[in-house]
């Protein structure tokens, strides 16, 4: 994507954008991080890759005047949800969507080169080439995709003003819902326990919540001290209290972009909370997530008609 | 003292050990490696990248009760809380991670001498190994610390390929060495050759990324740098940096009870929360994302240094590896190193 | 809270979240006949199902309650025209999630009764009780 940076040149020159939300390259082999391009100059650092993971919707309220972002389908998908719950405004964005072939896990990706130091790397097509310090080696994209990413059927983001790279054509997606199906399986004990070794893992650090687009209350329930819904305490109890509420609150908002479960430093699998959800949500309620602005979230809304089978 | 160790016999030391210790050790859950309490000791990872948590956890967890109360009428009942009593032994740590607990004896044992956190300190054994797996993130050279010189440790590891080469380095280390004698050999010339071969080629692997004089002393005129507003818009204040760091030692106290009992508790904290700093009355006087990174890398590099002489970060690079939003401390102390004017 | 240990004596403990115009006053009912129930279930009074927080199941789970009910107006019943039907949502979808991370559906009831229900109130009181003397006292919420 050679145009980006002349792209974004032109944006950046324009009176009203104040800032262009996109990634520069991270000092690690294969990270990229967050960067906000404030100049012409800035904006020669700006790169859009597979490698672009983060999500950066989340960045669009820290800047008052309109901003430009570069969005990958699943982070437009969460735009579609802001947009809905009237938490940013479309006047103010300028939207750069990218179709994408899926993103690359950058630890996956640094575990496979052991170690060795890494002097470059490049993508084409389907190929990541990796240059050392003497030779170089080539991995296929397809075996560093992120977990989110091959089931993935929204590869073109859903709302933008321009966009960028070649229509993706997918078939024969695996099942998004394969491993919560699995998971549902399970006898109730045996599911507990699943729970409950992740969840006693959990550090409470809040990455999750934070780098979450959809999770924007300013002051968080965990957070609230009277009254002290969850216990300070880091002990099963209170972690399981918090993410079963955490996942609550984003059931049928949740867009699966997945940030949530890659920032989780102790590796609990969240996106699986949120994939039970997003699958009751469609299966009660007929309704999927991150695709039309002006229907209202499933759990703002009800039907007189809506099913009540386990009520009595 | 100097001998080595076969790796095959590493099981049976640990066994050994185990009779008077608890073993924390490294072990791999899933892609995680985390020091737990180990039984089994065939689980034991020695050699590894780097522990997601850093085990400063055992010396002070991340809650612990100060004591229970019970109402009974007009009285108070207070029960202090109990360390266990059974000695640790952590087995495996890193040269940052020991050089970190050094670092957190100095605020636990300055006005207020920590009874907890001492209590259990005395009672744990360190043994550490020299990382030969340093990663990109890592810069523990450029902290003043090395990859293989964990001062403050009992016993010291190195892995030569097929041995351990052992150091004892404390008295009580030497005891446990000489206690265990059956099962080492005496360590010969070329083992201490090979160890210091090890030595150069880690210290490649892990190159000065900036010079820290220069950075702690330019700290002082930063404060108001408009550098901090710069690299802390990507920050999403989250507690991981925090949480994972071997030297970050910030508690909350709180009390978790009901009418009639309860107990008093500390659990860890983190200044990149907002709510960290949030006063009773709703003001924050840290509201902002820059003003709480700021506390945070003033607090490592610069408040530390005037209350304890020494700077309060090892080099272990969790912070940056972890970090969701790619925040990288390396970059921002060369920042720092190159000057405000610079900004 | 007392220990939950020795089956024999262990009696199960219910929350109830019933709202005020219905079920609450189908309790009342229930009452006033001298129907007689198990003293199992305590009940929470709450303007409308519609203000229930799915934090309060949480947190009856996490106090001792080994079941949690939540009753409230029959669809279109509601005094406040839709408080039971956003209910209605939003407990499908967290009783999803209790049974997804490993509760026995049969500890999370809800059921719609009336002020002039006493009956059905009285019944289902003595259904809950009886299923969840079965399943024992709730593990893993409370530790």
């Amino acid at each position: 994507m050679e145009d980006i940076i002349n792209i974004a040149r032109e944006l950046i020159k324009r009176d009203d954008i104040e800032a262009i939300i996109g990634y520069e390259k991270g000092r690690a082999p294969f990270q990229t991080v967050p960067f906000f391009a404030r100049t012409p100059e800035d904006c020669d650092k700006l790169i859009m890759n597979s490698l672009c993971v983060n999500n950066l919707v989340s960045y669009i309220n820290q800047f008052s005047g309109k901003v430009a972002i570069f969005v990958k389908p699943c982070d437009a998908k969460a735009l579609v949800g802001l947009l809905q719950e009237h938490q940013i405004e479309r006047e103010k964005l300028h939207i750069i969507g990218i179709n994408c072939q899926g993103a690359l896990n950058p630890k996956k990706l640094r575990n496979a080169i052991k170690g060795r130091m890494v002097k470059d790397w490049s993508i084409n097509g389907d190929k990541i080439k990796v240059y050392y310090e003497s030779g170089e080696e080539e991995f296929n994209i397809k075996d560093f995709l992120l977990d989110k990413c091959p089931a993935c059927d929204t590869r073109t983001p859903p709302i933008y003003d321009e966009l960028l790279g070649d229509e993706i054509k997918t078939a024969d997606l695996p099942e998004l819902l394969a491993r919560v199906k699995e998971l549902e399986k399970l006898p109730a004990a045996e599911k507990q326990q699943y729970w409950n070794e992740h969840f006693e893992r959990c550090l409470r650090c809040y990455a999750c919540v934070k780098i979450c687009p959809l999770c924007y209350c300013e002051r968080c329930f965990v957070e609230n001290a009277s009254p002290q819904w969850i216990d300070k305490s880091n002990n099963l109890k209170s972690n399981k209290a918090f993410h079963l509420i955490r996942a609550y609150h984003l059931a049928g908002r949740c867009i699966d972009c997945g940030e949530c479960d890659r920032a989780c430093p102790m590796d609990i699998p969240l996106r699986e909370l949120n994939l039970k959800m997003r699958k009751s949500v469609e299966e009660h309620f007929n309704y999927v997530p991150g695709k039309d602005i002006d229907v209202p979230p499933p759990l703002s809304t009800f039907k007189k008609e809506d099913p009540q089978d386990f009520i009595r | 003292m100097e001998l080595i160790l076969k790796k095959e016999k590493l099981k049976e030391f640990l066994e050994q050990l185990s009779k008077n210790y608890e073993i924390i050790a490294p072990v791999k859950e899933g892609e995680l490696i985390n020091f737990k309490s180990v039984k089994d000791f065939t689980k034991v990872v020695m050699t590894y990248q780097k522990s997601i948590k850093s085990p400063k956890e055992f010396l002070f967890p991340q809650c612990e009760e100060l004591y229970k109360y019970k109402f009974s009428g007009k009285d108070v009942e207070i029960k202090p809380a109990e360390v266990e009593k059974k000695p640790k032994a952590i087995v495996g740590i890193h040269p940052c991670d020991a050089v970190a607990i050094k670092i957190l004896d100095k605020l636990f044992g300055w006005d207020y001498k920590d009874e907890l956190y001492f209590e259990r300190r005395n009672n744990t054994l360190l043994i550490s190994i020299t990382c030969n797996t340093p990663d990109w993130s890592c810069f523990c050279t450029s902290v003043e610390g090395t990859p293989y010189d964990a001062d403050g440790t009992d016993i010291h590891f190195t892995d030569t390929g097929e041995t351990y080469y052992i150091e004892g380095k404390s008295e009580k280390g030497k005891q446990i060495l000489q206690d265990n004698n059956n099962l080492f050999t005496e360590a010969k010339k070329e083992d201490k050759d090979k160890v210091e071969k090890i030595k150069k080629e880690i210290m490649e692997q892990v190159p000065v990324k900036f010079d820290i004089k220069k950075v702690t002393e330019n700290m002082d005129c930063i404060f108001d740098s408009k550098l901090w507003d710069r690299i802390s818009v990507k920050c999403i204040h989250c507690g991981a940096c925090a949480y994972l760091c071997p030297t970050c030692h910030c508690f909350d106290i709180n009390d978790e009870g009901n009418y009639e009992e309860g107990k008093r508790i500390r659990c860890w904290d983190a200044c990149m929360f907002g709510h960290f700093t949030k006063m009773a009355g709703g003001h924050n006087p840290r509201e902002d994302e820059k003003t709480r990174y700021r506390q945070r890398i003033f607090h490592k590099f610069n408040y530390y240094i005037k209350n304890f002489d020494t700077i309060s970060c090892v080099g272990c690079g969790r912070c940056i590896a972890e970090c969701p939003a790619g925040m990288d401390l390396v970059k921002t102390l060369q920042l720092i190193e190159k000057g405000a004017e610079h900004e | 809270m007392e220990e939950k240990s020795a089956k024999t004596d262990w009696e199960p403990r219910i929350v109830g979240f019933v709202c005020n115009w219905c079920t609450y006053a189908g309790a009342d009912l229930a009452g006033t006949s001298r129907l007689k129930y198990p003293p199992n279930v305590r009940l929470i009074r709450l303007p409308c199902t519609g203000a229930i927080d799915p934090l309060f199941i949480v947190k009856a789970f996490q106090s001792g309650a080994d079941a949690v009910l939540v009753s409230g107006c029959h669809p279109n019943d509601c005094h406040y025209t839709s408080g039971n039907y956003h209910a209605r949502r939003k407990l499908t979808v967290f009783k999803d999630l209790l049974e997804f991370t490993g509760l026995d559906p049969k500890r999370f009831w809800m059921s719609w009764i009336s002020a002039s229900e006493g009956q059905k109130f009285a019944s289902f009181m003595e259904e809950i009780v009886t299923e969840t003397k079965k399943l024992g006292p709730l593990k893993g919420y409370n530790n």
